[in-house]
């Protein structure tokens, strides 16, 4: 039974030690894609409402955050 | 001229080698790298980035400097010298996620100047102090439109797997990242996820869905096809990168929570003034010595490190075992601005020299040396906590600086009993006899004074 076995073990792996180690990355980013383009400009589509609105009310302050911030303490 | 050769852990890129000559860090532009060298000079990128302090300043010299190294090369660039080398392995959980922060924002700015990354390796980050600094100028490249990031999994193998152990799972990252120096893999770290930790959007994307498509990719042709048909848009590419700064920014470990380090910063086994006492003594030897870098074996929260600083030391390297000691000490680097630069070290099982040809990576010894040692309640965890004979502890701590001090516990000591409470003593030798008769075979003892009620001494000796 094992020798019947063993042999399928060593068969199974040598499809992926020559396949790229960054395909699954460039599929996934392919995947991700239209993805991340939709939420970018979700994001700033956002900012723009967000701006539109708090011209409509100049009296509050704006409290963003510095976003060039390098080091993040969040402790 | 002498022989020149170049750094063990720069061979990966064609397009340019590192050299360390009398002191000096050289690094050459071969004529493949040119092209992207000099575009990428060209567009200030560099000098934005060294403004910043996010980037090691460059210069460029005589290609002369390399002797026949220096032939092919069209620039030789001259980089300062760092007091200390460190690899991921070694940094604690928050220097990991400072430098997986940096290395999303060197890119950001990149791409900002038409500049993309070519990988996302985590050695091409350096520490000055607790601060990230980006190394490997040669790594910036022309970034074409439609691209995709080609950094991607390195970066979720180097940063993002690694910090993930810490934050979801309470696992430390440096025991397998020190035996994989490539990081961890999607594929490896999906199995020990759980149910819930798939339900984030970054988990279930960058790593199981990364590591599914992996699996499931069995030829290479899909991905080539999908690099040739699909693009990566600027606006997706940077949405990527800032995706996972503001998730990184966020991960914390699973176990530790802030109050636990407060308690620890509040516990010691000393009364104030046994610390003082051993401030004074450290200050007075610091003052003395005057060392660019000193290394703290058992730097604990920093405490030794700091008052070595204030007293004359440039630079201190800290080493312990503890996490949570290390995060505390890396938190006090960031917030008192300490050249101080906590690492993770089992002192019984230093880093060793490893990767390719068994030198890419270099071990703690081989890869640098320190003026100045301090060996601060040291002695008695390796001596007695791991059986290693107590001369070769000394033997082991003399060797590794000109000068130091040492630390002895007596076997009496509250700490030491602990550590034999449960075990058999087998450690006749344990004693101050013993240990001072072993320094003095290397070292004269230039002073030592008692510093605890349970007659904890210091032993400050100059290697003969």
């Amino acid at each position: 039974m094992l020798l019947v076995l063993l042999p399928c073990l060593f068969y199974i792996t040598p499809a992926h030690a020559y396949l790229d180690p960054g395909a699954g990355s460039i599929l996934l980013q392919s995947l991700l894609a239209s993805i991340a383009t939709a939420a970018a400009l979700g994001g700033i589509f956002w900012q723009r409402l967000k701006a539109f609105f708090s011209s409509l009310f100049p009296t509050r302050k704006s409290t963003d955050s510095n976003p060039e911030a390098t080091t993040d303490k969040s402790r | 001229m002498g022989m020149t050769r170049p750094e063990t852990g720069s061979f990966r890129d064609p397009g340019g080698r590192v050299y360390v000559i009398n002191g000096h860090v050289y690094r050459s532009v071969m004529p493949t790298a040119v092209d992207d060298y000099e575009f990428v000079r060209s567009t200030g990128l560099i000098d934005k980035l060294c403004g910043n302090g996010q980037a090691i300043p460059e210069t460029a010299v005589d290609p002369g400097v390399l002797g026949v190294d220096g032939e092919g090369a069209r620039y030789v660039l001259e980089h300062p010298m760092l007091p200390f080398i460190s690899y991921p392995y070694e940094w604690s959980f928050p220097a990991l996620k400072a430098a997986a922060l940096l290395q999303l924002d060197v890119h950001l700015e990149a791409l900002d100047h038409g500049v993309t990354l070519s990988d996302a390796s985590a050695y091409n980050i350096q520490f000055r102090g607790p601060r990230p600094v980006f190394i490997d100028s040669l790594s910036f490249r022309r970034y074409r439109e439609g691209e995709f990031w080609m950094g991607h999994r390195q970066f979720c193998e180097q940063f993002v797997n690694p910090l993930l152990l810490r934050a979801l799972l309470g696992v430390t990252h440096n025991s397998w990242y020190r035996g994989a120096l490539e990081g961890i893999s999607a594929q490896e770290l999906r199995p020990l996820l759980r149910w819930s930790h798939k339900f984030s959007w970054n988990i279930l994307t960058h790593v199981v869905m990364q590591a599914r498509l992996q699996g499931r990719a069995t030829s290479q042709f899909s991905a080539e096809y999908r690099i040739r048909r699909r693009k990566l848009s600027p606006l997706a590419f940077r949405q990527m990168l800032r995706g996972l700064r503001k998730w990184i920014a966020k991960l914390e470990p699973a176990d530790t929570g802030k109050t636990v380090w407060a308690d620890y910063a509040g516990c010691n086994n000393y009364k104030s003034e046994e610390t003082q006492a051993k401030r004074n003594f450290i200050g007075d030897f610091s003052r003395s010595l005057q060392p660019d870098v000193l290394w703290d074996i058992g730097c604990n929260t920093g405490d030794y490190s700091k008052a070595a600083l204030e007293s004359g030391a440039t630079y201190v390297v800290g080493f312990d075992l503890d996490q949570g000691a290390l995060n505390l000490a890396y938190y006090r680097a960031i917030d008192e601005n300490l050249n101080f630069l906590p690492l993770y070290l089992d002192a019984a099982n230093q880093s060793p020299s490893q990767g390719w040809a068994q030198s890419e990576r270099r071990g703690l010894t081989e890869r640098a040396s320190a003026d100045g040692i301090l060996a601060l309640a040291v002695v008695h965890h390796l001596s007695i906590g791991r059986n290693i004979p107590l001369q070769e502890v000394v033997d082991w701590l003399v060797a590794m600086a000109p000068e130091g001090v040492i630390e002895f516990v007596q076997k009496s000591d509250p700490m030491v009993q602990s550590l034999l409470r449960l075990r058999e003593d087998i450690f006749d030798d344990y004693s101050e006899e013993s240990f001072v008769h072993y320094l003095e075979r290397k070292a004269d003892i230039v002073r030592f004074a008692t510093v605890s009620g349970a007659n904890r001494r210091l032993f400050w000796f100059r290697r003969r």
